[in-house]
């Protein structure tokens, strides 16, 4: 029985999959392009295991951040998945510590997605099935970031094949994304948002680091988020 | 294949920010939800760190003088942009991005 859930679990864990490889494919040339090596990328997504926290990590190791504003930055990103973690923990039939500790460690945005759609349909949903589910979309991150990078390190000249400006298209990808699920909120507000971020982080340059510039810069456009969000 | 230690240092931290706060809700297994505040500060927060890591490859900066645009990536985000709206596929992308740099680099 719990097999069958486990492998129900994989099967709907497909389409992630299949998103994950071409993101991580992507994500393995944009590392490669930046200098780091293909042991690197896997221990990262081994160990980190996300999209934009590890983008984040390659865009502020290229502009020589330090260990704490990497830290920071990494651990804000994160945060989010603790209200997919709390959301989840209430759905899901959980069993044993090991179990619920699994889950929460590979649990990503996408996972809980197909989580919350499978919930319309059916409302006892066992861990094993959230494990397959998991278990195969991990997979297809650590396996073709290890890959992209693997293909990305092998061109003999990165900077001629136009392979540092990787990251900056990779960013350009996923911003887009973010925009479009965003317009929803009105356009004018993340106009200003934006607008709001691409001047304190040019303003915060002059005056302290690059990598300080791009946390100040954050901060600022939450915090002008938040604000334009009390205004309505 | 080789593995820095300056890398492994920063893969290390990164792993314990991201898995404490995955982990905490389901160890806990308690129903409590984060202060309204600090949602709504997180909600704004990928945008707005996706936009501020653009300009640090864009622009080379140093302390004290203003950024200067690489022009030439610059010009290459207009088409990387567009294939991104239209076929929303990020290795698409990264590619189209890629050959438009190295298209661009060849010719002038």
């Amino acid at each position: 029985m719990q097999e069958r859930d486990f492998i129900a679990g994989l099967r709907a864990a497909v389409p992630t999959a299949l998103g994950y490889i071409s993101i991580g494919l992507a994500f393995g040339i944009v590392a490669a392009g930046a200098g780091l090596s293909t042991l690197e990328v896997f221990l990262m997504s081994f160990w980190v295991y996300g999209g934009t926290a590890q983008f984040a990590m390659v865009a502020l190791m290229a502009a020589k951040a330090d260990l704490s504003t990497i830290g920071l930055t990494v651990f804000l990103l994160n945060l989010r998945n603790m209200f997919l973690s709390l959301h989840a923990a209430t759905i899901l039939t959980l069993s044993g510590f090991w179990s619920n500790l699994g889950l929460g460690t590979l649990m990503t945005d996408e996972t809980y997605g197909v989580l919350i759609g499978e919930h319309l349909h059916h409302k006892d949903i066992k861990a094993s099935w959230m494990h397959g589910n998991n278990l195969l979309s991990y997979l297809a991150w650590v396996l073709s970031t290890t890959l992209g990078t693997a293909i990305g390190s092998g061109l003999p000249n990165p900077r001629g094949f136009g392979l540092d400006f990787a990251l900056v298209a990779m960013f350009v990808g996923i911003l887009s994304v973010q925009l479009s699920t965003m317009v929803g909120n009105g356009v004018k507000k993340i106009v200003l948002i934006l607008a709001s971020v691409g001047l304190s982080y040019l303003g915060l340059t002059l005056l302290i680091s690059e990598a300080l510039g791009i946390l100040g810069a954050t901060l600022v456009g939450c915090i002008v988020g938040v604000y334009l969000d009390g205004r309505d | 294949m080789v593995v820095t230690k300056p890398v492994f240092i920063v893969i290390l931290i990164c792993f314990l920010v991201s898995w404490i706060p995955r982990v905490l809700p389901f160890i806990l297994l308690k129903n409590k939800t984060l202060p309204p505040r600090i949602a709504r500060l997180l909600k704004y927060l990928p945008i707005s760190i996706l936009f501020a890591l653009t300009p640090s490859s864009l622009f080379d900066e140093k302390v004290g003088q203003l950024p200067q645009l690489y022009g030439l990536e610059f010009l290459a985000t207009v088409p990387t942009f567009l294939v991104a709206v239209k076929y929303k596929n990020l290795l698409l992308t990264v590619l189209v991005g890629v050959v438009c740099v190295a298209l661009l680099r060849l010719l002038t």
